[in-house]
């Protein structure tokens, strides 16, 4: 995590405002005010002032509380928009 | 067992997660199925939800309940089911608290007769109701068999299992016969381990009488043959004579100790001293306590 942290920092931003994605098995996000659209191809999250839109197959929210968002399926791509 | 309630509103799942995440309540599991959304909350929070989504436009209802409702519903709409495991779960108790079968085991199996006849002087008896015994009191009565050297007693499923062990130098005592009694006398005390008292305490008995019989009567009114344990105590009325040169103390006492010749416990109750030619004759009458057993170690 001190890595990431550096290499974060070092771009401008931080961890607050990061994901992970784990392919074939979702991803979690953070920093998530809401969702602008959803349907299971497609989640378009609005994080901070960039919305970003995650794609991929069988997607379903798996959790969201407090700006932390885990998205379940098979994310095949994650755009800032 | 989760504590999440699934629930489905028709409302677009921006609007559902706009909605909870406005008023702070964590979303599970969100779906989107055609125009419904379905998404699990804690149960502490359904209500909650309810309020959000109680707007006439919002169709919504709880599609599983979670923790101990769901639990309840479950068994609710399967009372059938329900009743059934319940009935089962009876019968298994009731099952177990039976006894289906006695089984005398080991190298005193010989025994099993006896033994089962003394488990059911204490309640322990095929097809009836198991309620407990009282171990120490019937190990104690089955150790007082002949020959036996170790007795366990074990209750197993429906079955009750006793394992008696008898010595390998004893001798395998299956005499059937009676107790009869050798003396002419009055019963003291008789004890029946095994078998069925023929005489009470004060009874007068002849040279002959049964004491104890090798049977016993069951628990449905049969009566079922045994081996014979036990012994009666039995007072005897006897008397010794004995001859001396002439009546003295000494003579008195020779002829008194006569008497231990019979038992060293016996009571002199009276005596008397006849003249004859020769000397004198010393009639000594006495009690004593004759012992008769049968199949006693």
């Amino acid at each position: 995590m001190e890595f990431l942290q550096q290499i974060l920092s070092a771009a401008g931003a931080d961890t607050l405002n990061a994901f992970t994605v784990v392919p074939g098995f979702g991803g979690y996000f953070k920093g998530v005010k809401g969702v602008t659209s959803f349907s299971p191809q497609k989640i378009a999250l609005a994080v901070g002032k960039t919305p970003v839109s995650v794609s991929g197959e069988d997607l379903s929210i798996g959790r969201f509380f407090e700006g932390d968002l885990f998205i379940s399926g098979r994310i095949t791509g994650v755009e800032l928009e | 067992m989760n504590n999440l309630t699934s629930i489905r509103v028709t409302a677009p799942p921006e609007t559902v997660i706009k909605k909870l995440s406005k008023a702070n309540i964590a979303l599970y599991d969100l779906k989107k199925e055609g125009a419904t959304t379905t998404f699990a909350v804690k149960d502490k929070t359904v209500k909650k939800v309810f309020a959000i989504f109680t707007h006439p436009c919002y169709n919504i209802c709880v599609v599983k309940y979670g923790g101990v409702r769901s639990f309840a519903v479950r068994v609710l709409s399967r009372i059938g089911a329900a009743v059934g495991c319940l009935i089962f779960a009876a019968a298994v108790l009731t099952a177990q608290s039976l006894v289906f079968s006695v089984q005398v085991g080991g190298s005193g199996s010989y025994l099993a007769p006896q033994v089962i006849a003394i488990l059911g002087e204490y309640g322990v008896e095929e097809g009836r109701l198991y309620r407990g015994v009282d171990k120490p009191v019937v190990i104690s009565r089955i150790m007082s068999l002949p020959s036996v050297t170790f007795c366990s007693l074990e209750k197993r499923g429906t079955a009750f299992i006793v394992d008696v062990e008898c010595s390998p130098e004893g001798t395998k005592v299956s005499l059937q016969t009676p107790l009869l009694s050798p003396v002419t006398g009055t019963v003291q005390s008789v004890v029946a381990i095994c078998g069925t008292p023929r005489v009470e305490e004060g009874q007068a008995v002849s040279r002959g009488d049964e004491l104890i019989s090798p049977s016993y009567t069951a628990a449905d009114g049969s009566v079922q043959s045994c081996l014979c344990v036990g012994y009666a105590r039995i007072l005897v009325a006897a008397s010794v004579t004995s001859r001396a040169e002439e009546e003295s103390e000494q003579s008195l006492s020779a002829a008194l100790a006569a008497v231990n010749l019979y038992s060293q416990e016996a009571s002199v109750t009276s005596y008397s001293v006849k003249h004859a030619s020769d000397g004198v004759i010393y009639t000594v009458n006495f009690t004593y306590i004759y012992t008769a057993s049968i199949n006693m170690q």
